[in-house]
């Protein structure tokens, strides 16, 4: 969803949401152990930090580089999401083994159909869902959320009805940066906090191409669909080709998915 | 050159000094010096690439020109953020329209008042400008993609109203409407001008329509100011000239 925000605000695309991610992860992790805080606040202090570097990211990189070609700034925060993942590697392989986040009830849970349904995951599904039914509020009644809408879509207008551009800019970096932070705190709950989560974030990717990169709600359909595909393919395939069916899928899907969705415009 | 009527104040809402921008090589303003009364309608005239659309995008801070300054209200706006402008109480109801398409109707105006912070005045303007043009209170909850293009100028328009403004900047009212549509538009712009004291200046390629309800007018050509006077005095000069 965060690509998608950006996809519309800059048509480019973020390939730092991963890092985001896993950084988001890691900094409530590192609060909770080596901080010694309660997991609620690391996780608060790790949304902050990445609010803060969506931000920063706006501000220092892309907005020197308005009007520059879309592929110049994906390929830019791709670069700036590998080295941020290089140096994060380095710093936290001396004094962090990658471990998953203290999660309350890890031992809970309860077996439906005879599959095994663990509490994290039901509380990951419960917040996503909270989270996209809050979102999808926001830009719908609030009014800077209609206009965060409003300035994704036309420029020109925004700047002519006095919309805040520079500001709605940067704010549309930090909620992309809050999704993704969020999405890593609920990931880690049951994966490792290591390099891997940020390749499993970059698969925001395929999902939002399958949603056409247009709007939120198909970018949580592609979700889905990535869920399912992977559901399906992953007892199938070697470890070394996990990752390859969400991404064929994409191929495959996203001129369908462009061309079915051209109709329609708007973000939401 | 003839003197303004009396009945406009004297006091100044825009003065523009010496005004220049060039694109490239090529000069769009030469030099361009003129003044606006609070509450007064003037009207720009000039040929297709005189500069009219530009001398307005310089107003409202969407270009910055290389020379002269811009003062509104008495202070200095050369090259301010767009969006401080427009608080300052200048909108710019820009040719082609600048409306948010995929939003409604009532969106559209909402974000046209986005920088007030007085909710009642806000709630007050939007009856007002359903008064000036109750299609809008029709087709509230339309997108604005969906309206036809007298409607989508009365929306700019009301847009530009709802952020409270002093002045006015609105380009080619005209412009793609048939005569009876573009009269009706300004009739509208007469009243706004006459109840809430809003000033207009009024970019026209066609003399006829704008000038006929403008107090006062200028001839842009080749990005500089070739002629100035009351309307009814340009009238009589354009006539002969043409």
């Amino acid at each position: 969803m965060g690509i998608v925000l950006i996809y519309q605000a800059r048509q480019t695309i973020s390939l730092a949401q991963g890092e985001f991610m896993l950084m988001g992860a890691w900094i409530a992790l590192l609060g909770a152990t080596t901080g010694g805080l309660p997991y609620g606040l690391a996780a608060l202090v790790a949304l902050l930090v990445i609010a803060g570097m969506g931000w920063l990211m706006q501000r220092l990189v892309l907005r020197p580089l308005a009007g520059r070609p879309a592929w110049a700034l994906a390929l830019l925060t791709g670069a700036i999401a590998y080295g941020a993942r290089k140096v994060l590697l380095a710093v936290s392989s001396s004094n962090l083994p990658s471990t998953t986040l203290p999660s309350p009830d890890r031992e809970t849970g309860w077996t439906l159909a005879d599959a095994p349904v663990r509490i994290e995951y039901l509380v990951a599904i419960a917040i996503t869902v909270l989270v996209c039914g809050a979102l999808l509020a926001l830009f719908r009644f609030n009014k800077v959320g209609v206009a965060l809408r409003a300035a994704m879509h036309n420029r020109s207008a925004a700047h002519h009805m006095g919309l805040p551009v520079r500001h709605l800019d940067s704010a549309i970096w930090v909620l992309a940066a809050l999704l993704a932070g969020t999405a890593g705190l609920l990931l880690a709950t049951w994966t490792p906090v290591d390099a891997d989560m940020a390749s499993t974030g970059l698969k925001a990717l395929p999902a939002a191409l399958i949603g056409g990169l247009l709007r939120l709600r198909w970018a949580m359909v592609g979700g889905i669909v990535i869920g399912l595909i992977e559901a399906v393919t992953n007892p199938l395939l070697p470890d070394a080709w996990q990752n390859a069916p969400a991404y064929l899928a994409a191929l495959l899907l996203w001129p369908l998915a462009r061309r079915g969705y051209q109709g329609g415009k708007g973000v939401t | 050159m003839s003197q303004r009527p009396p009945a406009i104040s004297d006091q100044p809402v825009l003065t523009l000094a010496d005004l220049a921008l060039r694109y490239g090589s090529r000069a769009a303003l030469r030099g361009v010096s003129l003044q606006l009364h609070r509450g007064e309608i003037a009207v720009l005239l000039g040929h297709r690439g005189a500069g009219k659309t530009t001398l307005l995008h310089t107003l409202s801070g969407m270009q910055t020109p290389h020379r002269g300054t811009v003062i509104f209200k008495g202070e200095d706006i050369t090259g301010m953020d767009p969006s401080l402008i427009v608080a300052q109480g200048l909108s710019h109801v820009a040719q082609p329209r600048a409306l948010f398409t995929h939003l409604s109707t009532n969106d559209n105006l909402r974000m046209g008042a986005y920088t007030r912070t007085d909710p009642h005045g806000v709630q007050q303007d939007m009856e007002a400008v359903r008064g000036y043009f109750p299609v809008l209170r029709e087709r509230a909850h339309h997108l604005a993609s969906e309206l036809f293009p007298q409607q989508q100028l009365m929306l700019a328009l009301a847009c530009a109203v709802m952020a409270s403004p002093d002045l006015i900047l609105l380009d080619e009212p005209g412009a793609g409407l048939s005569h009876a549509h573009a009269h009706a538009v300004l009739e509208q712009v007469v009243r706004m001008n006459r109840e809430r004291g809003i000033a207009f200046l009024i970019a026209e390629t066609n003399p006829s329509a704008a000038l006929a309800l403008a107090d006062y007018g200028y001839v842009l050509n080749e990005g500089q100011v070739t002629r100035e006077g009351t309307s009814a005095s340009l009238r009589e000069e354009l006539h002969e000239t043409i």
